[in-house]
């Protein structure tokens, strides 16, 4: 796989993101809206608080769902992007040029999944250093003896974010070519992206705060993402994409 | 068998995009390596599906297909490093004509240098240099296809595939670029295109395949096309009058299978086997119903009765496969 190759692909794709009203509503739109969601909960998090109409001992895990919930900028964003990516091509027909060179399918496939994956992690990272940093002002404004969730929470959420827009990118990825229009991409992708995530979210509710059970955690989860970015580079069927169907 | 000289054969290739119907049906041929081969055909009658199946975009449903003695449903990618297609749709006008030869030298994999110095050299070649910072979804149709078509000079290959290379394309322009393909013939390539364009297959095309709904109904060197017709004449006719649709269909009658008649509004194109009888059936019929003669010229035949002679009967092959 050349490294090159795939940057010419993923140029293609964001430059044709850049145009696309609807590619700009998942990269702007859905994490700008989860991160002021994330920052107005943590504000009320530390004014309830305060206010003692929640115990101090109960702030950490309402914090942390709030945090949980902000995973849906990279299920989301990833899920927008990676759905139309393909079938948006073949329907403007711009992807019949680069299949007729010898780029390889994995070469294609990784040069596809940079944008989703860049725009929805990216946005995810921005989005979780503002609350963050948010969350601190606010409790310390507060003068509460609570900590926001230290490093620790921040890398396990940036771990979290990365494996969720994994996923959602290469999932959309593989419905998007094979569905002969946009709507039903999206709608298969989200199908398949919300369970998901809803799924990640339950399992990582449950596990302890502790960094042997979040390594675990994350050591399944990241087996299952390698597992799925494996089966859909299988799958993926560079003489039927022009076709978009299974 | 494959040989090393013939670099396409195709043996009874089907394609339905939906079951049942067939966008091509049926097609047999073979390309020698050198040669230039035209597909000539309507709108829709299968020339970029063809092309595409060609070039590994899309598989056949049926038949058997060789490019370069590869199999294109294993070794797509091998086929695809030494072949170049020219498509009908554009691609990578984010960026500028001169990033538009960096993607593609990037994509065959030449080193930086070499890529540079084929870039340049194509951008001179191809009248580009006052384009060359352009972005190239700013150009006009016509200078798009410009770049398009130079662009796949980056890499070196063995077929150009291209599908309508010349629609858009000024006078000026349309003949340098069928020139450099012929000088690139020169240098032992084979070219592979479609066109509507009769002019161009016949200033092209070595051998040249007319396409009609996915099948193929003549396939000849032109000289053979045009011969096929055993020295016919063609006459091309003008009428005036009330009774012109009365009278094409008593001359049709008159001049029987001999010749071929066909009739558009008040004009008509006759191939005639005896031009000097067909003249004379002419006069005679014109007198006798009273209708008046505004235009009549006799000619050799061209590409273009060929091809409105083969599309104008469904179904029935000329020439041989």
């Amino acid at each position: 796989m050349r490294v090159q190759r795939v940057w010419e692909v993923a140029q293609k794709d964001l430059a044709e993101i850049s145009t696309n009203k609807g590619a700009l509503f998942g990269v702007i739109f859905i994490p700008a809206l989860l991160t002021l969601l994330g920052v107005a909960s943590t504000y009320m998090v530390a004014q309830a608080v305060a206010a003692g109409r929640i115990p101090a001992a109960g702030a950490p895990a309402a914090i942390y769902a709030v945090l949980l919930l902000m995973l849906l900028i990279p299920t989301t964003t990833s899920t927008v992007i990676g759905s139309m990516s393909v079938v948006l091509e073949r329907t403007g027909r711009t992807l019949e040029p680069l299949l007729a060179t010898p780029v390889r399918d994995r070469e294609l496939l990784w040069g596809k999944a940079i944008p989703p994956l860049a725009f929805g992690v990216g946005g995810a990272y921005l989005a979780f250093g503002v609350v963050f940093l948010a969350g601190d002002i606010f409790l310390a404004a507060a003068h509460l003896p609570i900590e926001f969730p230290g490093w620790f929470g921040l890398f396990a959420m940036l771990v979290l974010a990365t494996l969720l827009g994994l996923l959602a990118s290469f999932v959309s990825l593989l419905i998007s070519s094979r569905s002969k229009e946009l709507r039903t991409a999206q709608w298969y992708s989200f199908l398949v992206a919300l369970p998901l995530f809803g799924g990640v979210i339950a399992a990582f509710a449950a596990v302890p705060k502790t960094w042997l059970a979040y390594s675990v955690a994350v050591g399944v989860l990241i087996a299952v993402t390698a597992g799925v970015v494996w089966l859909v580079t299988d799958r993926f069927q560079r003489a039927t994409i022009l076709l978009g169907s299974p | 068998m494959s040989d090393s000289q013939t670099v396409i054969e195709a043996e009874q290739i089907k394609h339905a995009y939906t079951p049942g119907r067939y966008a091509l049906n049926g097609l047999s041929f073979s390309v020698q390596r050198g040669e230039v081969f035209g597909l000539l055909g309507r709108n829709g009658a299968g020339k970029s599906t063809l092309i595409k199946v060609m070039t590994t975009l899309l598989r056949p449903s049926e038949g058997s297909l060789r490019i370069l003695g590869l199999n294109p449903a294993r070794e797509g990618r091998r086929i695809r490093s030494r072949i170049g297609v020219v498509q009908q749709s554009e691609s990578f006008d984010f960026t500028s004509v001169e990033g538009n030869f960096d993607i593609y030298g990037v994509l065959w994999g030449l080193p930086a240098e070499e890529r540079i110095r084929r870039r340049n050299d194509l951008i001179a070649r191809f009248g580009l240099e006052d384009l060359r910072r352009r972005r190239s979804f700013d150009l006009s149709g016509g200078q798009k296809r410009r770049v398009q078509v130079a662009r796949e000079f980056m890499h070196d290959m063995e077929i150009l595939f291209l599908d309508e290379p010349t629609v858009g394309l000024d006078v000026i322009m349309r003949r340098t670029l069928l020139d450099s393909i012929r000088a690139e013939v020169r240098r032992g390539l084979t070219v592979v295109f479609t066109t509507h364009n009769l002019e161009e297959a016949d200033y092209l095309c070595d051998r040249i395949a007319v396409v009609d709904q996915g099948r193929l109904l003549a396939l000849e060197t032109l000289e053979n096309l045009k011969r096929l017709y055993g020295g016919r004449k063609t006459i091309d006719l003008t009428v005036s009058g009330p009774h012109d649709a009365a009278f094409y269909e008593t001359l049709r009658a008159r001049l029987g299978g001999e010749s071929t008649v066909t009739v558009s509004g008040r004009s008509a194109v006759i191939m005639a086997a005896d031009p000097k009888a067909t003249l004379a059936v002419i006069l005679a019929l014109a007198q006798e119903r009273g209708v008046g003669l505004d235009w009549l010229n006799v000619r050799q035949n061209t590409l273009e009765d060929v091809f409105l002679k083969s599309v104008g009967h469904e179904g029935e092959s000329i020439g041989s496969t």
